[in-house]
């Protein structure tokens, strides 16, 4: 049951996000928990569905595609408590947000800002994730940045209900 | 689940496929995968020039509801990976059957 361990797996990885937000520490911490939560989330999802272990391991871009899908889905709005339009709009309006942090992922940052490893600039500056100024960061505490938060919550707590096939 | 009779599934199928096109622009078609008639869940592919590129299938799962009665598996490609499938370049899931499929082209919903 490869989902349940993904779904589990994010879950922890959320946990450990919402634990660093009382902490004092650089943003690049809170950032990297986010990213893995949001990635492991899209790939419980993709092996609810009944994708391949094989061909999830190396995926890291389902999550954006998810909140594409989810925003035109006609099950979703009532979960919100939203009108379909509104939701949609709702969900569209993380998208942009949502992108930039799945490209946090050190294999989609291509040797650009991530939360892990040290980068150097076109410049030849090396930057460190410890002391850069994320974007991703300042708008997290935006209102669409809590918006993305409030659908990966959800999503995280629904999981079984929403995405996962009964026997 | 209520079982849902041939006829309804197919009404709720377009009423989706209308909605989508509706709510999304860069839908050109949807395409419905109809082998594998034993399983409950409607599979399908929309083919939207707003999809992001991923290089993968990534089709998911969505329950059935009160909003929406049937099992739906869905999946966003470009038209460019649809071309891809289309060449069998892009293998898709057994289940996926590109010999029994229904095309829903934006131009005959929306008119």
């Amino acid at each position: 049951m490869w989902h349940y361990a993904f779904w589990e797996q994010a879950q922890s990885d959320w946990k450990a996000y919402r634990a660093i937000q009382s902490l004092s520490l650089d943003d690049c911490h809170a950032l990297h928990y986010l990213q893995m939560t949001t990635e492991k989330l899209a790939k419980a999802m993709l092996l609810a569905r009944g994708a391949d272990i094989a061909e999830v391991r190396h995926s890291h871009k389902g999550f954006l595609r998810f909140l594409q899908l989810a925003a035109r889905h006609p099950a979703l709005p009532r979960q919100f408590n939203m009108p379909v339009r509104q939701f949609l709009e709702y969900v569209r309006s993380t998208l942009p947000l949502a992108g930039a942090i799945e490209h946090l992922a050190p294999t989609l940052a291509q040797d650009g800002p991530n939360p892990e490893y040290p980068w150097q600039e076109s410049s030849g500056a090396i930057q460190i994730p410890a002391s850069y100024q994320f974007s991703a960061s300042t708008q997290l505490k935006q209102p669409n940045g809590r918006k993305l938060l409030r659908l990966t919550k959800a999503f995280l707590e629904q999981f079984e209900i929403l995405f996962v096939k009964r026997k | 689940m209520e079982t849902i009779h041939a006829q309804n599934r197919e009404e709720l199928v377009r009423q989706l496929v209308r909605s989508h096109f509706d709510l999304e622009e860069g839908i050109e078609r949807i395409v419905w995968f109809q082998n594998g008639d034993k399983e409950p869940d409607v599979r399908l592919i929309e083919v939207n020039r707003n999809s992001i590129v991923t290089g993968n299938f990534d089709a998911f799962y969505f329950a059935p509801s009160s909003d929406f009665p049937l099992p739906i598996q869905i999946a966003d490609v470009t038209p460019e990976e649809w071309e891809r499938i289309l060449r069998r370049e892009w293998k898709l899931p057994p289940d996926w059957a590109l010999y029994k499929v229904k095309v829903f082209e934006r131009e005959n919903q929306l008119s």
